[in-house]
């Protein structure tokens, strides 16, 4: 046997023992086994950066169970590296929390989550919508004590892709920081050890710049090439009123014959999809979108007569109609430059403002759903915005005790309730459902956006021979 | 069909009413220290009396009483016809025979609006209930598991899945002969090695001739060919139709026929060429025990003529179906789904029927493949769009009653023209993939992969 034989031997046997213990099933029949190293540049909008470092620093307390992961006792929907159990006392008013970390560094992680502590958590906003309160203490060196003012049967739920983090922010998860943006691999996570050795994390490109993974809140750029995952539920954009905006009523939703209907047809959400979504898109009449919410009755739209704008000129001190519109997405820039065409035919100049807060007038949100729990997603999407408690139906739908409820029919039945009412109350409108998509070199394998639309890279390799 | 309706009415007889089972229920707590044999209700009364039972216990809580009308608003993923024979006259009479403040009555004054779904292997039920006494509607949500009865009952396909779909980029097909352009007419995925764990290669027909790729390592690479066809005048319209042969004996061959009037059969490992049986066009869609079935072809027309022929060259008639067609696919029960001369995407039934499947024109190519991995047939179509346009990709699923499909996937590619479509298995998973193939305006062929992602 010659050397080259030999080399050949020790390659083939190389490759049979690491396709047994691939990372999951569909790798195991690859031909080729993926291989540790390299390194990915991941271009996204700077906001996001913060999040996307999160979740790959810093272990999830539990994350929705797609496959065959142990079931946690007290939370047979989820799976966790971290928690052992959640077991409710007190009809779910007190949940007592096992776990294999420090339970100092758990209660610290949790408080965090559910408090928010000024930063946005879609758990804290939600239970902040709901009027509870949250106490999360060390009971014993293993073991969390979580107290609520009302009972809360969705903990697991709210605690799903809540980061380990503890007080002194060391890192748990599969990678820590190497200076801003820069994250290397690390021994002793709660998790598999990733494949990567470092993930790049750069705000969004310019001119000649490339990048392995593109996030775009516009959508992918599909003729740039590579892989395109879409998010598990799509975005709405939505159009938030302030109350006295929705009183003055600058768009006519609310005349009697024609409302919402006319404003639909003469909004052209289909149009603006294909052109600015890459057609990955549509009009959409409700708040939560497929995915998260099953078919429901939604109120009838009539069907109205085209009625073609009047485009007069307008004094320069007509009334203005503020309105807060996201940086860098440019299907939000479209629609309000449509809604500026529907208002100026009312004889109404809107006012597009980018970093001011959205105390007056409104505001254009590219909304994605942070849970496919359409009950938490709706309560924080209400918590962040308080505005909209003072509407009376949905105070009234605020206080139905099954949105926080143990049980996932019930949270999703006063949800819609709850849906309903926001759109009743005309302070929000949903516009145009669009999918949330990202392009992927096609040599890199394993990327998974998360539902919550962060893009995970812990278990991604290079494929391709790179 | 037969079979499945016979099942259905067997289930739905054999289903005890609503006032047999609270009878049942009534006596069985009246003697709770014997032991009693368990009754059993069917999925779909079950299912209506958990529905009303949710009703009624919402109707206490939200402290209103009076006769309801119960209407089915919307049903999406279920056949509506049977919903409405089976599931809302079980519902009525269960509101009427229920105890508790709801009572049955199609005056009202109370209204429910029910809205039926399926979602991945469920049936949801989302009840408003609206009238006097309440400010605002009651919504009340159910979900249960699809059974055997269901599914038959309700029309109800249970599906694990979701409609999420990866649209890869797979790499740039090089031209087969070195700086010179050869169109793509057709692709086909063939199993060269024989070996089921391995990816398949693609076999391309262009105006060069058959080609053989292989995608390894992040690229694609020139295998074998071109295996160059007989020299004929090609009309305006280039088309070309590729199919996977290939027994035992002969091993891997391909069957090519082209709008110039080739028709021949490749051998994929030697590249030998030999004539096929003239005048034919192989059909991907349409493959019995012995191989494809063809059509007829006329020199440099884009429609095909039926009728269809067996491999072994018997006319089949298949009534129902237009004289001219772009392309046809058999799915499972005799149904036919098939892209009209006027691009019209169209499903004659079992019995003869033909029910128009997309309001819009489609391109000229179809497949019928189970992208998704739930049992049933996706349908894989291009837009309407002329040589040189932006394309679109449409996977469409046929509703449980074939009379129609919805749109799970539209999305453009690289802004070119797709000119070919297969399935089969490119990388090395387990899933289908549907191999695309589209040309750019730049003369560029660009190969994408489509697959499922659970």
């Amino acid at each position: 046997m010659t050397s080259k034989h030999l080399v050949r031997l020790m390659a083939l046997v190389v490759v049979v023992v690491v396709v047994g213990v691939g990372p999951n099933q569909g790798v195991a029949l690859a031909r080729r086994a993926p291989g540790p190293g390299g390194s990915v540049v991941v271009a996204m909008p700077q906001d996001l950066i913060p999040a996307v470092v999160e979740a790959h620093v810093f272990a999830p307390l539990l994350v929705p169970r797609t496959g065959d992961e142990p079931v946690v006792r007290g939370a047979p929907e989820h799976a966790s590296s971290v928690l052992v159990s959640l077991m409710a006392e007190d009809a779910d008013r007190r949940w007592r929390l096992k776990t294999r970390a420090p339970a100092a560094d758990v209660a610290f992680a949790i408080a965090r989550c559910l408090e928010g502590r000024g930063e946005r958590r879609h758990p804290a906003a939600a239970l902040r919508a709901a009027g509870v309160v949250v106490t999360a203490t060390v009971a014993s060196p293993d073991e969390v004590l979580v107290r609520f003012n009302q009972p809360v049967g969705a903990l697991p739920e709210l605690l799903a892709w809540c980061p380990l983090r503890p007080a002194l922010g060391a890192p748990t998860g599969p990678y820590t920081a190497q200076g801003p943006g820069r994250l290397a691999w690390r021994s002793g996570s709660f998790e598999a050890p990733p494949l990567l050795a470092g993930i790049e994390l750069r705000g969004p490109l310019t001119g000649q710049e490339r990048a392995d993974v593109v996030v775009a809140p516009g959508g992918a750029d599909l003729a740039a090439g590579g892989a395109t995952l879409l998010s598990p539920w799509p975005d709405v954009i939505v159009m938030v009123q302030q109350p006295e905006t929705a009183t003055a009523d600058p768009f006519g939703l609310r005349e009697p014959d024609t409302g919402v209907a006319a404003f639909r047809q003469a909004l052209r959400a289909d149009l603006l999809a294909a052109a600015w979504a890459a057609g990955r898109g549509g009009p959409t009449e409700a708040l939560l979108p497929p995915g998260v919410a099953p078919a429901r009755p939604l109120p009838p739209s009539t069907s109205v007569a085209s009625v073609p704008l009047a485009l007069t000129p307008i004094p320069r001190n007509a009334p203005r109609l503020p309105m807060w519109v996201e940086v860098g997405d440019s299907l939000s820039d479209a629609v309000a430059e449509r809604l500026a065409v529907l208002l100026r035919g009312k004889g109404i100049l809107l006012e597009t403002r980018r970093n001011q807060s959205a105390d007056e007038g409104g505001e254009l949100v590219r909304w994605h759903p942070p849970s496919r729990d359409a009950a938490l997603s709706l309560l924080s999407f209400v918590g962040e915005r308080e505005a909209l408690v003072t509407d009376g139906g949905v105070q009234r739908a605020l206080e139905d005790p099954r949105l926080l409820g143990r049980e996932a029919t019930g949270r999703l039945a006063a949800a819609l309730a709850l849906e309903r009412a926001l759109l009743d109350s005309r302070l929000v409108v949903p516009l145009i459902v669009v999918e949330r998509a990202i392009t992927v070199d096609p040599d890199l394998r394993g990327v998974v956006l998360r539902g919550d639309g962060i893009p995970m890279l812990d278990g991604a390799w290079w494929g391709g021979g790179r | 069909m037969a079979l499945g309706l016979l099942m259905a009415a067997m289930m739905l007889s054999t289903a005890p009413t609503t006032s047999q089972a609270s009878a049942a229920a009534a006596a069985a707590s009246s003697a709770s220290a014997t032991p009693v044999a368990s009754t059993t209700v069917g999925s779909v009364q079950g299912f209506a009396d958990e529905m009303v039972a949710a009703m009624q216990d919402r109707a206490l809580v939200e402290g209103i009483a009076g006769a309801v009308k119960v209407v089915f608003d919307d049903i999406r993923g279920l056949d509506a016809t049977k919903v409405r024979a089976a599931l809302l006259p079980r519902v009525r009479r269960a509101v009427k025979s229920s105890d508790g403040p709801l009572s049955g009555g199609d005056a009202g004054p109370l209204t429910a609006t029910v809205a039926l779904s399926e979602e991945q292997g469920h049936i949801w039920a989302v009840v408003l209930v609206n009238g006097p006494g309440l400010l605002g509607p009651s919504t009340i949500v159910l979900k249960r598991h699809i059974d055997r009865e269901l599914a038959v009952a309700l029309g109800a396909v249970s599906r694990q899945s979701s409609g999420r779909f990866v649209l890869e980029r797979v790499a740039s097909l090089p031209s087969p002969i070195s700086g010179h352009a050869c169109p793509v007419l057709d692709v086909t995925l063939i199993d060269l090695d024989r070996d089921p764990a391995h990816a398949d290669e693609v076999a391309v027909l262009s105006m060069c001739g058959v080609s053989l790729y292989r995608s390894d390592d992040g690229g694609i690479a020139l295998v074998g060919g071109p295996y160059p066809l007989p020299a004929r005048r090609w009309p305006r319209v280039e088309l070309g139709w590729l199919v996977a042969l290939g027994t035992p004996e002969t091993g891997p061959l391909l069957w090519a026929a082209t709008s110039a009037g080739h028709s021949v059969f490749v051998e994929a490992t030697s590249g030998r060429v030999v004539e096929a049986p003239g005048e034919r066009v192989p059909l991907r869609g349409v493959v019995g025990k012995d191989g494809p079935h063809a059509l007829h072809w006329r020199y440099g027309a884009p429609g095909l003529s039926l009728p269809l022929v067996t491999p072994g060259g018997i006319d089949v008639v298949v009534s129902g179906l237009p004289n001219r067609i772009r392309d046809l696919a058999r799915l499972p029960g005799d149904a036919w789904v098939f892209i009209s001369d006027d691009g019209t995407l169209a499903l004659r039934n079992q019995s003869g029927a033909t029910d128009v499947l997309a309001p819009e024109r489609v391109g000229d190519r179809l497949l019928a493949v189970d992208v998704d991995g739930d049992g049933e047939s996706e349908l894989v179509t291009t837009s309407s769009s002329s040589p040189g346009e932006a394309d679109q990709l449409v996977v469409r699923r046929l509703s449980p009653n074939q009379d129609s499909s919805t749109v799970l996937l539209k999305s453009p590619l690289g802004g070119g023209s797709v000119v070919a479509l297969a399935a089969g298995s490119l990388d090395y998973d387990s899933r289908l993939d549907v191999v695309i193939v589209e040309e750019l305006s730049n003369g560029e062929t660009m190969l994408w992969r489509l697959e499922h992602a659970p």
